[in-house]
């Protein structure tokens, strides 16, 4: 037992912490604390002046308190601690943004915000379709400070960062000697950057897959498919066990995310992203921060851009006793006893907490090589104060790039995003860009799917659109069917992929009417299993729900004489494909719920001239 | 005893975070009010996004209604034809709907159609009398059921006064017993519906041929498309309760005038008849009157009447008489004297005031 | 066991004859071989009692056990001289909604101080009232504050629409309208179906019902519109009660003249509205176009749900033809008289 307690939790409270490193304690706890250089974040003034040696200036008042000094406000309001308060504040704005998105709570809430800040996927549909839609131009509010300042966003804003730090401090039982060798940095973490690099190339050909592991876009697919319909399930299961016993079970309903669904809602492969969310949080136990570290795309696109950052997490060799404590806690793994990978800090500020030598600060525009100064010598043993690049060499770059070049043809040429064998059901939602433009655009965030009211919408599976496709948006008119006047698929779409539409523009009216309606496919009948057509038994549900008018589906109406003799009237069905839109609520109410007698397929989306089916569709 | 077994390791996180730095600053607690101040406007600036909705999304938007009249095409309901039967397939039944042919009945031949061109095919001689009725087109079907056969002509004559017309002008009894607008009698029918003028004949006076008629009746109201009664119906029938089968519609030729056109005439007491006319304005109007006026003088002599032209015909001692009233002809024959010539057609006017027909009421 | 027992087991053992082949120390003590023992015999005589009480020879007892629910009749013993059909023609609404029901005996005569009403109108589509799919909100608010003022403590709306149910009641305007006069929303979940029984039925004997709003319910009220339909013809109050059931309702078409027959069995409700202000003439029952709507200027309230709908059929959608098979089915089956004619009615022009 090396911390010799061995009650549980007594390790960071017995003073373990001191002991371990008070072995390689120096003079540090005889120096005189210093008065006026900077020791504490931010303190740009102070800085200047001691650079200019102006050591003797007298600190302005109350400027600085030692610890066992300073009122409780500021040792309560201290800088990790508004970091904490801003977590939660945006992990609560996420998900209040991902529980508004549906119908009745939306209102004006801009509920893909987190997306359209996102700079990765601004910068990537940048690269591939050479604009940048709508929305994203709200990544600069990210990417202008993040020059500035670093990678904040991944410790003070990223809800899914936030949700890995959460998993990773509650289960970190860590022994503190293990806790600075877990945060010790890894070659495993030039993973992202091998994978941002495969996934820009790629962009640049037109095929944008950020998505697969946007820490966006992934928390957002999370919730869409998993957290959400497993909220709704609690609660209609709990509210009803309440109310089969006469309990009032009103105040649990509102906490459903889809309330006024009569069906659950289902999802596609729902399995494997729920067994993403369970797996990559579960390796926070084994690597903390694993995903944020090893894997994410946009956390290595940060890092690039903090190479350019002016301000970064300074240690000062002359105070610096290698004591190695700054890693206890240290988010990024970013070397903050050593050489400071800027790409790999996270700006979390805990090493500053953690240094019992005060020799670490949050500096503007630091040296890279210290001399002794202020009378004080260099006691730290590594001289190196900063790695500015990302660690990863030219040769791995470079055969990154082409890992990512011989990607895109094998992606691309998998018949299923090809025009000549693209799968059938692979059907879009109103609004969508042409497919080769869409897979330029889509991120595969699944807001779209989130919002639908129908449950249409579902993440694609691999037959659909291959991996360059999988959980990009597809309709599956057995689960929903699209209703007529809803456009909110293409309110919530941050990327354009589904552009934003007005309702007149989905319907073909008003200025829209030489277009014609959004047509998303076009409805067919299998007689073999159409009850008036092979069963001598009436239906036409689908002729009933036929939302345009006139109908699209016609009835052709018969008089025969069943097997057992009687006569009956059939209406039996037929298209009329010029009216058709493909909305797929026929196929939806069709009986024959397995393989229903009329169906839906994408030939004759309007979105596309080399999918389209009539020489010509009259506008009515 | 053997060694302790290492202890089970807590679930959860049971450290206390201690912070380990020596100096805290002022400027840090600036910089944290700062942060704090940030995140109020982001949220205050989502409270006032939410705010602020897109309202095409959640409510329906009535400028987007259309209204676009489509013409639809509906294919008319195929019939059950057992097969074997003699007419397995009919190409259209026209007219007729599908539950003209029923249980126990086949179509003998296809619907056979004519039009003015070759009318004399089928009714040689009577032609003139259909064309003087309007006649459109004729529907015939002939339907059997073992040796009893049914032949039904539906003539279509434009509207339903020349209908109605066809239907009193071939009956032609003046007592006849009608059901509605439909005379049956021994083993023939005669119905009236909408535009549409039937006449079913057939081989026997047989009882399956008289329910056969009966429920041939049926079918034809309940699927033609009906129509409302032309002006005159309304000033007969309602304004002195004739029924509107013992109206005559005379399309031509009138009391063998060959101006006189557009002709209702009823018989209203004995011999006495009271008629009526619409003219385009009152300038024919009054044109037609004259020219009655002075067809009638031809007969006998005219004796006075207040503002209404009276001749007593001097063959059989009646008074005829004739007045305008705006665009309407009002006339009456036969009367037994001038006082009752007067009256009648003091009784049209007075229903004409009372506008129960003016243009654009129930009855046009 | 303290230590003191142990060490004296202990030295028993140590003093007891080894048997052959085991040392002494290997044996349990007495007591220890007696508590192992009955623990042992304990956990097996549990294992059978229990097993014996979850015993399923025939598989049958572990198929889920669905309770099936009764609707109870909600009808109102008709008031003296009250008509059968209440007919308003006009266009105050309100005044009309009124008249109406003066006419079948006045809302008070249905409504007691402390009953909880659901009005269950027709919300099947996410459009426009003005396309007349979908029952008029302004007749609905005009209803529930009629039925608060009779003095009901809750009124409630639910329906169970065809397309997405929070846009269909927001976009119809029936939602705004409904909460507007104080009444309560039920929108279906997965879990406010029960199993319905309905004696007698010939299709739908045991069906699932959207039944959490119902629980509670002391008055039912039908408001619907007059729309056409292909296959039934008229889809009008008796066909409106299809928007309280569940499961796979898209079979119903294949024999819809006996469903809409079993509806009114199913549903004895204390009166119905038809709300003939819009009539959709024709490509029912979605419309879509003002085209396919017609203003019928008309409200009927009714008592017989079967006598309004043949009313209906003839006067609003103006149909000639003979009345849709459900009517006859329902009349033959004594559920109400399709001979309007010879019902008492009573109309009126209101201003």
């Amino acid at each position: 037992m090396s911390c010799g307690c061995g009650k549980s939790g007594g390790c960071g409270s017995s003073g373990g912490p001191r002991s371990v490193v008070a072995a390689s304690r120096t003079d540090a706890t005889k120096r005189v604390p210093p008065t006026s250089d900077s020791n504490a974040a931010f303190d740009l003034l102070n800085r200047l002046k001691s650079e200019t040696g102006n050591v003797a200036a007298p600190a302005p008042p109350k400027a600085h308190y030692r610890a066992s000094q300073a009122p409780w406000w500021v040792r309560v309001f201290r800088i990790t601690r508004i970091r904490v308060i801003s977590q939660f504040f945006f992990f609560a704005l996420f998900m209040f943004f991902c529980f508004v998105t549906w119908f009745s709570r939306m209102k004006g809430y801009p509920v893909s915000l987190f997306l359209e800040i996102d700079p990765l996927v601004a910068v990537a549909t940048a690269i591939s379709t050479h604009t940048v839609y709508r929305n994203l131009i709200w990544s600069l509010v990210l990417i202008i400070p993040t020059l500035i300042l670093g990678r904040f966003f991944c410790n003070w804003m990223c809800p899914y960062g936030t949700l890995h730090q959460f998993f990773g401090w509650l289960f970190n039982t860590r022994r503190n000697i293990d806790k600075l060798a877990i945060n010790r940095y890894r070659s495993i973490f030039q993973l992202k950057y091998i994978i941002l690099i495969i996934f820009m190339v790629l962009a640049v050909f037109g095929s944008l897959q950020i998505g697969f592991l946007d820490p966006i876009c992934l928390m957002y697919r999370t919730m869409t498919a998993t957290v959400a319909p497993a909220a709704d399930l609690a609660v209609d299961q709990t509210s009803r066990a309440l109310e089969s016993r006469g309990i009032n079970a009103g105040w649990i309903r509102p906490l459903a995310h889809a309330p006024g669904a009569p069906d659950q809602r289902i999802f596609y492969g729902a399995w494997f992203i729920g067994a993403m969310i369970i797996v990559l949080v579960g390796m926070n136990l084994v690597i903390p921060r694993f995903f944020c570290r090893v894997l994410c795309p946009l956390g290595a696109f940060l890092g690039w851009l903090s190479r350019f950052s002016l301000w970064r997490i300074d240690r000062d060799l002359t105070r610096c006793t290698d004591c190695n404590l700054c890693l206890a806690h240290c988010e990024g793994a970013s070397d903050p006893q050593a050489a400071l990978r800027k790409s790999e800090c996270f700006v979390c500020f805990n090493c500053i907490d953690d240094c019992p030598e005060d020799a670490l600060t949050f500096r503007f525009l630091p040296v890279k090589h210290q001399k002794a100064a202020h009378g004080r010598h260099i006691i730290s043993k590594i001289p190196e104060k900063e790695v500015a690049w990302p660690d990863l060499n030219r040769r791995r770059w470079i055969l990154s790039g082409f890992a990512g070049v011989l990607a895109y043809p094998f992606l691309r040429l998998s018949a299923a995003v090809n025009h000549r064998g693209f799968n059938r059901k692979a059907i879009r939602p109103p609004g969508s860009v042409e497919e080769s433009e869409f897979l330029e655009r889509c991120i595969k965030c699944d807001q779209c799917i989130n919002v639908c009211p129908t449950n249409v919408l579902q993440p694609s599976k691999l037959a659909h659109g291959g991996v360059e496709g999988w959980w990009t948006p597809v309709m599956d008119m057995s689960i929903g069917f699209c209703q007529l006047n809803c456009t909110l698929c293409s309110e919530v779409c941050p990327t354009g992929a589904i552009q934003k539409i007005s309702l007149e523009k989905k319907l073909g009216l008003g200025q829209f009417a030489a277009d014609g309606p959004i047509r998303l496919g076009t409805a067919f009948f299998n007689h073999g299993r159409c009850l008036p057509w092979a069963m001598e038994t009436p239906c036409v549900v689908c002729e009933e729900v036929c939302p345009v008018s006139p109908k699209a589906i016609g009835t052709y109406d018969v008089q025969i004489k069943r097997w057992d003799g009687t006569l009956v009237t059939l209406n039996r069905p037929y298209m009329r494909p010029e009216l058709c839109i493909g909305c797929g609520i026929c196929e939806h109410e069709c009986p024959v719920i397995d393989d229903p007698a009329v169906y839906v397929t994408a030939v004759g989306e309007s979105r596309s001239k080399e999918r389209s089916l009539l020489l010509r569709s009259r506008q009515t | 005893m053997a060694a302790h077994p290492q202890p089970d390791p807590p679930v959860f996180n049971t450290f206390k975070r201690k912070v380990y730095r020596p100096f805290y600053s002022f400027r840090e607690f600036q910089i944290v009010l700062v942060c704090l101040a940030v995140l109020g406007a982001v949220l205050a600036w989502v409270i006032w996004r939410g705010r602020n909705p897109d309202p095409t999304l959640f409510h329906s938007d009535d400028s987007l209604l259309t209204k676009k009249e489509v013409p639809i095409y509906k294919r008319p309901v195929e019939p059950w034809i057992e097969p074997g039967s003699a007419v397995r397939t009919t190409p259209s039944l026209g007219p007729f709907p599908s539950e003209i042919i029923g249980e126990g009945w086949t179509a003998s031949a296809p619907v056979g159609e004519f039009d003015e061109t070759n009318l004399y095919e089928k009714i040689d001689g009577r032609e003139t009398f259909y064309k003087s009725y309007g006649f459109k087109r004729l529907y015939f079907l002939g339907l059997a059921s073992g040796n009893l056969s049914i032949d039904i002509e539906l003539f279509d004559l434009g509207n339903i006064g020349n209908a109605l017309g066809a239907l009193v002008a071939e009956v032609a009894k003046p007592d006849a017993e009608f059901d509605g607008l439909f005379y049956s009698s021994a083993n023939a029918g005669f119905l009236v519906r909408g535009r549409y003028y039937a006449r079913f004949v057939g081989s026997d006076d047989d009882p399956a041929i008289r329910q056969k008629i009966r429920s041939l009746k049926d079918a034809l109201l309940s699927k033609l498309p009906d129509e409302s009664l032309p002006w005159a119906y309304a000033l007969l029938a309602n304004g002195l309760k004739i029924s509107p089968t013992k109206i005559q519609f005379t399309p031509q030729d009138a009391f063998s005038f060959d101006f006189a056109t557009e002709v209702y005439s009823a018989k209203v007491k004995g011999d006495t008849e009271v008629f009526v006319s619409r003219r385009a304005d009152v300038a024919a109007a009054t044109n037609l009157a004259e020219k009655l006026a002075a067809a009638f003088a031809g007969f006998g002599k005219a004796v006075p009447g207040a503002d209404a032209k009276l001749f007593l015909n001097e063959y059989i001692n009646a008074v005829d008489g004739v007045s305008v009233h705006e665009q309407y002809v009002l006339g009456v024959r036969s009367a037994a004297d001038a006082a009752e010539a007067i009256k009648w057609l003091n009784q049209l006017r007075d229903i004409l005031k009372a506008s129960t027909v003016a243009p654009g009421s129930g009855y046009e | 066991m303290s230590d003191e027992k142990d060490l004296k087991a202990h030295a028993r053992r140590a003093n007891a004859h080894a048997p052959q082949h085991r040392h002494s120390e290997d044996w349990p003590t007495r007591r220890e071989f007696l508590v192992r023992l009955g623990v042992t015999a304990a956990v097996a005589t549990g294992a059978g009692f229990l097993w014996r009480a979850l015993h399923d020879p025939t598989g049958e007892l572990g198929k889920p056990q669905e309770p099936t629910l009764h609707l109870k009749n909600f009808t109102v013993a008709p008031a003296l001289g009250a008509k059968t059909l209440g007919i308003a023609r006009g266009e105050n609404y309100p005044q009309m909604l009124k008249m109406a029901i003066a006419a079948i005996g006045g809302i008070e005569h249905f409504i007691n101080k402390g009953d909880v009403v659901l009005i269950k109108p027709n919300v099947a589509f996410d459009r426009s009232p003005k396309l007349g799919a979908t029952s008029n909100p302004e007749v609905l608010a005009a209803l529930i504050h009629l039925v608060r003022e009779a003095g009901a403590a809750e009124v409630r709306v639910a329906d169970n629409p065809i397309e997405s149910p929070e846009s269909c009641f927001a976009k119809t305007g029936i939602g705004a309208a409904a909460r507007g006069a104080g009444a309560k929303v039920y929108l279906p979940t997965p879990s406010s179906f029960e199993m319905l029984a309905v004696p007698g039925a010939k299709l739908i004997e045991r069906w699932p019902f959207f039944y959490t709003p119902f629980r509670g319910v002391d008055k039912v009220i039908g408001i619907s519109p007059v729309k056409d339909h292909n296959l039934c013809h008229a889809s009008m109050c008796t066909k409106n009660w299809y928007g309280l059931l569940g499961g796979r309702r898209n079979q119903f078409h294949q024999d819809i003249h006996n469903i809409i027959a079993d509806l009114a069995l199913m549903m004895k409700p204390t009166f119905v509205i038809m709300d003939g202000s819009r009539v959709l003439m024709k490509s029912g029952p979605t419309g879509g176009d003002l085209s396919d709507v017609a203003m019928g200027h008309t409200i009927v309230a009714a008592t017989d749900q079967i006598a309004a709908d043949a009313w209906g059929f003839s006067q609003l959608l103006g149909r000639s033809s003979e009345l849709p098979k459900y009517l006859f089915n329902a009349q033959e089956r004594g559920l109400g008289n399709l001979d309007w004619k010879n019902v008492a009615w009573k109309e009126e022009q209101v201003g």
